[in-house]
């Protein structure tokens, strides 16, 4: 299954997460906006990685409060995840 | 009031770059957004090549066991790519990755499949007024047009103002432009608490005093251009309704800390409409922008917005 991703995260500093899922597997992320470092990096971490276990890891990595560019990229993925049924 | 202005600017005289308002979209552009979404996935039982996304289990001394899809020529990874490049789903070698011997093992093999762009797959995809390779270009412009021109205007803006203000003359009181250049400053010192510093930071400019005499520039533009509003609003009898009123009255009172009696009492009511009339001869220029706006893209003749 191929599924494109555009996603606005909500609360943080990045205004879209976009990226693919390839069978359940995370590839070409993008973050427009938000610390540009941090960000790529997260992309850079990910690419080609287990879509479950990147958003395992990701969650709840705190920022502005609870919240930041990582958890949203994991809320991201797992709502992904559901509308594609796996 | 229309006698602030003593030449009123045509706005065909901008000068607007003919590329800046024939806007042509490629094929690229208007169908990624479809090619995204029905793209799908083949897995293929031969070896894979450039492009391909392959599902490897590595195994090596130090690293233990990692489970990871390479998109093979995106040079991610180069070295797992190098190896995987050729290799079958079920197929098993070893290689040297990063200095280390890895034990690989291909388990998938995907391959995207993307909509053929004919009329025919076009039509078959069932979409509402939509048969054929233009219609759907036609319907990409009709949904996406007015806020690609947004996009565009919003570069071009500060240049088509300044032109704007150079074109139209007006007589200026110094005595309000130095009012409307306080207000505005009193505006980013409620806002940020520093002034001075963000004027530095907006203008790159090694003083306070050289950074405020551009901001004064700045405003003697925008002053004219409420002037250019003001007198164009007169010319159409365009009048504020009572909620545009409010509106720049609220704004005004922020940075004042003043409400709307107050305001109406000091008889400072004029001063607080400025904003709103400045808003207007902007807007006139917006309008004219998207007057010329055409969109060309293959095999369609050209359209404006709304069209």
């Amino acid at each position: 299954m191929f599924k494109h991703v555009e996603y606005t995260p909500e609360g943080v500093c990045s205004q879209k997460i976009s990226f693919d899922l390839v069978d359940g597997y995370i590839h070409h992320v993008v973050f427009t906006g938000g610390c540009a470092g941090n960000t790529k990096g997260v992309a850079i971490l990910s690419e080609g990685r287990n879509a479950r276990d990147v958003a395992r890891s990701l969650k709840g990595v705190p920022c502005h409060g609870a919240n930041s560019c990582p958890h949203q990229f994991a809320l991201a993925i797992e709502q992904a995840l559901a509308e594609a049924g796996e | 009031m229309l006698s602030h202005i003593t030449k009123m600017p045509q706005l065909s005289e901008l000068d607007i770059p003919a590329k800046q308002y024939e806007l042509y979209l490629s094929d690229g552009l208007i169908f990624r957004g479809l090619l995204n979404a029905e793209r799908g996935l083949e897995h293929p039982d031969g070896p894979a090549a450039d492009g391909d996304y392959v599902l490897a289990l590595i195994s090596t001394e130090k690293g233990g066991e990692t489970r990871l899809q390479a998109e093979l020529g995106s040079r991610r990874f180069p070295e797992l790519e190098r190896a995987l490049t050729g290799r079958a789903a079920g197929e098993g070698f070893t290689a040297e990755i990063n200095g280390e011997a890895a034990q690989i093992r291909v388990e998938a093999v995907s391959r995207a499949v993307d909509l053929p762009l004919t009329d025919g797959a076009i039509a078959a995809l069932g979409i509402p007024g939509v048969a054929s390779l233009a219609d759907y270009r036609r319907a990409f412009i009709r949904e996406n047009g007015e806020a690609r021109a947004e996009r565009v205007f919003s570069s071009i803006k500060q240049r088509l103002l300044t032109r704007l203000a150079g074109l139209a003359e007006a007589y200026i009181e110094p005595q309000e432009l130095a009012r409307y250049h306080a207000r505005q400053r009193a505006m980013i010192n409620n806002i940020s608490g520093d002034v001075d510093g963000r004027l530095m930071d907006a203008y790159g400019c090694g003083t306070p005093e050289e950074c405020d005499r551009l901001f004064y520039e700045d405003n003697r533009r925008n002053f004219t251009i409420y002037l250019y509003g003001l007198a164009l609003a007169e010319e159409n009898g365009r009048v504020p309704s009572e909620a545009e009123r409010m509106s720049a009255m609220q704004y005004y009172g922020i940075i004042y800390d003043l409400d709307a009696a107050d305001i109406s009492a000091a008889g400072l009511e004029d001063e607080a409409m400025q904003s709103f009339y400045l808003q207007y001869g902007i807007a006139s220029v917006r309008e004219h922008y998207f007057s010329l706006v055409r969109f060309s893209a293959e095999g369609i003749e050209p359209m404006a917005i709304g069209e």
